[in-house]
């Protein structure tokens, strides 16, 4: 039986994974990012690990 | 993130990373689709979130709670509520006031972008001279309703305390009365008895309760055991697990325990009654349980206002619960439950 | 048990007052009780007979109007002792004399090394070596004071089991752990952006790699990750997002062309200020073109009046001011272009910056370098303004 996971590292890894392909697409030329993108990208990470760690704490009790 | 156990905490950092999340939604809209503009937008969400914080605040929505008693305990609470708060030494900002702030701003904030600030006051001004008209067209029937319903919450309230007062006596007195008639024939088991009742009466009468002696919920437990032992002969034994400071409703528990104890004493036989409680400060469980004769509970006339009353309608009031098994020759079990915390 | 009396009540005891002389002033000590951080102003409230809240303020005000405060509050925190301890933090007449070398050598390079690693001679990697050695060097000492003190309470409860750590031993502690912990946090930061302004493939599969690992630590129930990604991380991404440039080099550099010869077609820098002065170079009639390239940092191109400038400016976070116009935000992609009558100069101005800010002035800004657009220049010339000169 594996252990439950660790919520927030779990998210934020997730959510780093997906914001590194953005990335590595940026670098590639693929899509060329700006903030008006990459603004949203960051908010949504910080607050997806934020909900993440909130949500695992509270689970604890 | 270091864990915590005070939900609280893990309540901002939800409410944040929500926060955040909405937010970063709000922009991707606003890159890709369509945008009403930074205007309305804005404004908007921040009004929202004061909505949100209106709607979620504790004086707003009408507990709904199981029985009159809860009702009768929360007559003083909401003046006692700032103060305990200051007392633990965190700020306990309204989130009512909060919210009212933030639909306020919102809406000053969309008044100054877009303009409108002087024709909203206009605006302003006669709906406000409308409702005063309204009120004063309606305060009449508005003063009657709040006297009718206040005389209605103020009569529930007394015979909600008579039917507590009755609750008392039959524990207490009717039972003592019981016991003497019993023991009849040793006045001195006579006179302890009528000592004993005569004090706890004067003691509940001048107000303090008997059952509420002590700090903790295992104290006043083993001390409903031991005057149930020194009142009523047998012997008790107590085992608690875990703790609970004594507040209102674990003393409504405990007190309801204590008629449990009486009762299982009295029709147990000679066997020893044991008492388990599984006490936290989410949770109070009691178990009273003998191994005497047992009874079928379906067969108890309603008239016997021992079992159901005392027991089982003390804790309906209280906001919680209690159960009677129990077969003949198999013994009693007598299962009292509160959930929830204290003062609430 | 029955006719048993309830137990005496204990008699009030009385608050605790300190057993000295009341005509004496009590000794000057950072008080346990009614402090806010140090104790520093109860402290003195209680020696001197003064309200607290009033001392709070006083500081309060003297920090901000001059960060005075915060030096006196130290020198407060570390030269007077708490209440209960025998002797201040700093026990300045017993320090070890090779601390105090350490420090001032320390202090020293700092002092010699952070402007001598902008120097252009010196590639760009020195003066962010220079400061990342620094921050490391400061949360090392953070982390070892912190040990240090973890070890004395440790020590302290071992021989008095019932003892707690003192205020003091919780307030050093605490600082010592923030200014560790930031520290790291400023090294991961620094260490993203420059690995995503240099080498920006590179950037992004280290971000993949990062989130590929913290999703693994998260099986492993690993807690205290998600703080140093994010830390790395997140820069990576805004980077990333402005297009920042830091390949050319860091520090000032300022160009000053005499001739059109000696004008070069681009100018470029990884980060810091970049001057580009034209006011010197007779531009031909028609258009000239110039490339201005920038990481982060401030850019400054310098123009006669008499040439019209039309400016494209990339910024990807900042401001751009060209003479009367100016414009500023995020993602911003800025042109104005004015036609210039015939015979007038006229500079195609390519501007890129990717955290910062492009000014385009008639002379160099002044201290506190505030630009107002139409402050510093007009760009007249290219309403033909001078062209009565040109024709003379």
């Amino acid at each position: 039986m594996t252990p439950r996971p660790n919520l927030a590292s779990l998210v934020s890894g997730l959510a780093l994974l997906a914001l590194g392909i953005l990335l590595v697409l940026d670098a590639q030329g693929t899509v060329d990012l700006g903030f008006a993108y990459v603004g949203p990208a960051l908010l949504g990470v910080v607050g997806a690990a934020l909900l993440a760690s909130g949500l695992s704490s509270r689970r604890r009790d | 993130m270091a864990p915590t156990a005070d939900p609280s905490r893990g309540a901002l950092r939800i409410a944040l990373g929500a926060g955040l999340l909405v937010c970063a939604g709000l922009l991707l809209v606003r890159a890709t689709g369509p945008w009403p503009g930074d205007a309305i937008v804005w404004p908007a969400a921040v009004a929202a979130l004061g909505g949100l914080l209106i709607y979620r605040s504790p004086h707003s929505r009408p507990r709904a709670r199981r029985g009159w008693a809860a009702h009768r305990q929360r007559e003083l609470p909401p003046r006692r509520s700032p103060s305990t708060a200051r007392a633990r030494g965190r700020p306990e900002v309204s989130r009512g006031g909060l919210g009212v702030v933030l639909v306020l701003g919102a809406g000053f904030a969309f008044l100054w972008a877009s303009g409108g600030v002087r024709p909203a006051g206009e605006a302003a001004l006669a709906g406000l001279a409308v409702l005063v008209a309204l009120a004063l067209i309606f305060a009449p029937s508005w003063r009657r309703l709040a006297r009718s319903l206040a005389a209605e919450r103020s009569e529930r309230i007394r015979s909600q305390e008579r039917a507590d007062v009755g609750a008392h006596l039959h524990d207490s007195v009717l039972q003592t009365l019981a016991l003497i008639q019993r023991d009849a024939d040793d006045p001195r088991q006579v006179a302890t008895l009528a000592r004993q009742q005569e004090r706890e009466l004067r003691a509940w009468l001048a107000g303090r309760d008997p059952a509420t002696r002590g700090e903790s919920v295992t104290a006043a437990l083993e001390a409903a055991a031991a005057e149930v032992e020194a009142g009523a002969g047998g012997s008790v034994e107590v085992v608690a697990v875990g703790e609970r400071a004594l507040d209102q409703r674990a003393a409504a528990a405990v007190a309801a325990a204590r008629e449990a104890m009486l009762n299982a004493v009295k029709f147990a036989g000679g066997s020893t009654v044991s008492v388990y409680a599984e006490l936290s400060e989410e949770r109070v469980l009691l178990f009273i349980r003998d191994r005497g004769n047992g009874f079928d509970p379906a067969a108890v006339l309603p008239e016997r206002r021992g079992v159901r009353e005392s027991i089982v309608g003390r804790m309906r009031r209280a906001g919680g619960s209690a159960v009677v098994r129990s077969a003949p020759g198999k013994g009693t079990e007598v299962e009292i439950a509160i959930h929830g915390r204290g003062r609430s | 048990m029955a006719g048993s009396e309830r137990p005496p009540e204990l008699p009030e005891l009385p608050p605790e007052r300190p057993a000295e002389h009341p005509s004496e002033r009590p000794r000057l000590v950072r008080t346990r009780r009614g402090r806010l951080i140090g104790g520093v102003c109860s402290g003195l409230g209680a020696h001197f007979g003064v309200d607290p809240i009033l001392l709070r303020i006083a500081f309060v005000g003297l920090a901000i109007f001059g960060g005075v405060g915060l030096w006196l509050y130290l020198a407060f925190l570390l030269l007077v002792p708490e209440e209960g301890a025998s002797a201040p933090p700093l026990r300045l007449l017993r320090l070890p004399w090779r601390l105090i070398a350490g420090v001032a050598v320390l202090i020293a390079a700092a002092a010699v090394g952070l402007p001598a690693a902008s120097h252009p001679a010196l590639g760009s990697a020195w003066a962010v070596g220079v400061v990342v050695g620094t921050i490391a060097l400061v949360g090392i000492a953070a982390l070892g004071l912190r040990m240090a003190l973890r070890r004395q309470v440790s020590a302290q409860r071992r021989s008095d089991p019932d003892r707690r750590p003192t205020p003091d031993q919780r307030l050093w502690g605490f600082l010592a752990l923030a200014v560790a912990v930031t520290a790291g946090i400023l090294l991961l930061a620094i260490a993203g952006a420059w690995l995503a302004g240099t080498e920006p493939h590179l950037a992004a599969w280290a971000v993949v790699a990062v989130g590929a690992a913290l999703v693994l630590a998260a099986f492993a129930r690993a807690r205290r990750l998600v703080i140093p990604a994010l830390a790395f991380a997140l820069p990576v991404a805004a980077v990333a997002a402005a297009h920042v440039d830091l390949h050319g080099g860091v520090g000032e550099r300022t160009y000053r062309p005499a001739t059109l010869a000696q004008l070069r077609p681009s100018y470029s820098l990884g980060a810091g200020l970049l001057e580009v002065d034209l006011r010197d170079v007779q531009l031909p009639p028609g258009d000239t073109t110039l490339h201005v390239r920038l990481g982060a940092g401030q850019a400054v191109v310098l123009v006669s009046d008499q040439v019209c400038v039309a400016t494209h400016a990339r910024v990807g976070a900042g401001y751009v001011g060209a003479l009367d116009r100016d414009s500023g935000g995020l993602d911003v992609n800025w042109v104005h272009r004015p036609s210039a009558p015939k015979g007038v100069p006229r500079l195609l101005l390519s501007g890129r910056v990717g955290m910062g800010t492009l000014i385009v002035a008639d002379r160099p800004l002044g201290r506190g370098g505030g630009f107002q657009p139409g402050a510093y220049g007009t760009n007249d010339a290219c309403r033909g303004a001078f062209q009565q000169r040109a024709v003379r």
